[in-house]
């Protein structure tokens, strides 16, 4: 062992004792800045929401107002176009979580062929650029002849938001303790008992979390949508109209509260999670 | 599937046991015959056969890699033998899938549902196969009590202890009444201490219940103190099987002889024969009799085995009556607190260790003197090494 009482020397300089301050907190400055960053258009956003407008594209602050949040539909279409929108992510939510809990279930606990076929289609989804997928796609429901609009839209976004939902749900699973299942058919369960009973429970936040996620995709999906929605509207697309003609604040608003709304759900998950995690069994070594 | 009074019904049967022709085929909970497991090339099991007695507590012991675990595993089903078939009360359930056979497992790590209560951990298996809800109800709380986990039903897993979990997951395997419990490695997460008071707990538990418990460890003081039978184990054969008592006087390989205990092994030549014993002629010096297996033939090349505490040792030269001696050089003696353990050298170099109680120890001695270490013919045993 060296020294245990270090001798302090008599006088340090300033400049000495603030690089000192500087060189132990620098992560710190990294993170705040790089924290500062990502919330400057979230900041934005909020700021012009409650800004006091004159004229069609203000982006410049003329004085607070709560007028956009008062009336936050006054603007024409965006009432239906929100709708719309909230309606379709629901439903491809409901379809696509369950169908990618099942994939992911399947891509964890069993051997099959094809397996790393099918790892290797879900990530292409989500890596292939989606003018090119939208473009495919409006391509093929042309040839189709399918009628453009809710029910091509509602097609295409389940189709990426499976694979999310598989990627988030198959990573939980991984770390799902088997014997936890064997132990539950140990004491005579079957395997949809032991699923329903002892992975699902276990599993749930992730599903919500992957839910959470899928639903915000296709709330948020622009570029997909734009090639295969038709006659059809979406927020985003609504969004997109209105930009080329005027920007009302009332857009930052269903911004601002889309965003507060996720924040809170986040948050929730998060703070369910942890409280399971406690009720964990705290892993004991393993000896074999 | 069966439910409690079946003990009651085999304890009277035990008591008329005589007039029963099948008796001994009856008392047979699980049979395996000709079990093997093979994975890929590698077989890890070679052909076993074990017969598991009704309410004995049968411990399978060896080290890591010897076949046991998987032994349990296809016993309890998630495993199926590759060769052989297992014989759950009679009838074959090689193939049967785990919540069809009437066994509970105690898993190492004890895989207690950490998103339910002690008590709906303990109650998945009676609600699972269809038991009545009071009934349900009167099973847990009195295998909870069993366990002296009553205060804890309501906590979940997390909340609870090492020591606590493992009593819960006692409780939510026995709480089944299985024709046998199986239990895998389930102390080897426990301090030392807190392993020492579980394996008597777990003795006493299952004195109570007399459920037969097959159980799995690499620990041979565990499996000493807590076993009817212990069937050893070494690369994937069943070495011995016998009472622990057995086991430790009379090991029949020295894997056996070297897993159980500590024990002196010294090559040595038969050189005559009697009964129930042998004459031995050790090699590098030294000879007498030992305890042997019957059937040695004169010459037979044998290893001679001397547990340090059942041998003396002495300043003076000269044989015991009833045994041998031989002679080594005192190379080092440690205090080990009930102990003297002293460290003996022999003259072809192979250490022999003798164990002595504060009592006994030799004053006057000191490395490097000659000393002369004797055996009593009845606390010796020869081992055969074919």
């Amino acid at each position: 062992m060296a020294t245990l009482s270090r001798p302090l020397p008599a006088a340090v300089s300033l400049p000495t004792r603030l690089v000192d301050f500087l060189g132990r907190h620098v992560i710190t400055f990294v993170a705040l800045l790089s924290l500062v960053y990502l919330l400057a258009p979230i900041g934005m956003m909020i700021a012009l929401s409650l800004n006091q407008t004159n004229g069609k594209f203000d982006f410049t602050w003329h004085g607070f107002s709560t007028a956009a949040w008062a009336n936050p539909f006054a603007v024409d279409g965006l009432l239906p176009a929100l709708k719309l929108s909230a309606v379709l992510a629901g439903t491809v939510t409901v379809i696509a979580t369950p169908i990618g809990t099942a994939m992911a279930y399947a891509l964890v606990r069993y051997k099959f062929r094809g397996q790393t076929l099918l790892d290797l289609v879900l990530l292409l989804t989500i890596s292939t650029p989606e003018v090119i997928l939208g473009s495919a796609m409006l391509d093929m429901f042309l040839n189709l002849r399918a009628p453009m609009g809710p029910f091509t839209l509602i097609l295409a976004h389940v189709m990426f938001d499976i694979a999310f939902v598989v990627i988030m749900v198959k990573s939980r699973l991984r770390g799902f303790d088997i014997t936890l299942e064997h132990a539950a058919m140990d004491l005579g369960a079957r395997g949809w008992r032991v699923f329903y009973k002892i992975t699902l429970p276990l599993i749930l936040p992730s599903i919500v979390t992957a839910g959470i996620l899928a639903f915000m995709l296709s709330l948020d999906d622009f570029i997909v949508s734009m090639f295969v929605s038709g006659q059809t509207v979406t927020f985003p697309l609504f969004v997109w109209g209105e930009a080329r003609v005027a920007m009302p604040p009332q857009i930052y608003v269903i911004g601002t509260s889309i965003f507060l709304i996720l924040a809170a759900l986040m948050t929730g998950s998060l703070l369910l999670d942890r409280s399971r995690g406690r009720a964990q069994v705290s892993p004991v070594k393993a000896e074999s | 599937m069966r439910v409690i009074p079946r003990q009651a019904s085999k304890a009277a049967q035990h008591h008329n046991g005589f007039t029963k022709m099948n008796r001994l085929e009856d008392d047979i909970v699980i049979r395996l015959e000709g079990v093997s497991k093979r994975y890929g090339d590698k077989e890890v099991l070679h052909a076993v056969d074990l017969d598991v007695r009704r309410g004995e507590f049968l411990t399978l012991l060896g080290p890591s890699g010897c076949g046991k675990t998987t032994t349990l595993k296809m016993i309890a089903g998630f495993e199926t033998p590759t060769t052989g078939r297992i014989v759950l009360d009679g009838v074959d359930v090689s193939e049967t899938p785990p919540y069809k056979r009437h066994l509970n497992t105690v898993f190492q790590q004890y895989a207690l549902f950490p998103h339910m209560s002690v008590y709906d951990n303990v109650a998945f298996g009676p609600r699972t196969t269809g038991v009545s809800r009071p009934q349900v109800h009167e099973r847990v709380v009195a295998t909870l009590a069993m366990v002296n986990m009553s205060d804890f039903a309501p906590k979940k897993p997390g909340q609870l202890s090492g020591g606590q979990q493992q009593r819960v997951a006692l409780a939510r395997a026995l709480v089944n009444n299985p024709s046998a419990l199986l239990l895998d490695e389930p102390l080897s997460a426990l301090d030392v201490k807190l392993r020492r008071q579980m394996q008597f707990e777990l003795k006493r538990i299952q004195t109570e219940v007399q459920t037969t418990f097959i159980f799995v460890t690499h620990d041979q003081d565990e499996a000493l103190t807590m076993s009817t039978r212990i069937a050893v184990m070494n690369e994937g054969r069943i070495d011995m099987l016998g009472a622990p008592e057995e086991i430790y006087k009379r090991p029949n390989t020295p894997f056996v002889a070297g897993f159980i205990g500590s024990a002196n092994l010294i090559p040595a030549r038969v050189s005559g024969q009697g009964a129930g014993e042998v004459r031995l002629e050790l090699e590098g010096g030294g000879g007498g009799a030992a305890a042997s297996p019957a059937g040695l033939p004169l010459g037979a090349r044998v290893l001679l085995m001397l547990r340090p505490e059942q041998i003396s040792l002495t300043a003076e030269a000269g044989s015991a009556c009833s045994g041998g001696s031989f002679s080594a050089r005192l190379a080092s003696v440690d205090f080990q607190g009930s102990i003297f353990r002293y460290a003996l050298r022999r003259d072809d170099g192979r250490e022999v260790v003798v164990t002595l109680l504060p009592q006994y120890q030799l004053t006057g001695v000191a490395p490097g003197d000659q000393l002369t270490v004797r055996w009593d013919s009845a606390h010796s045993w020869v081992v055969s090494t074919d």
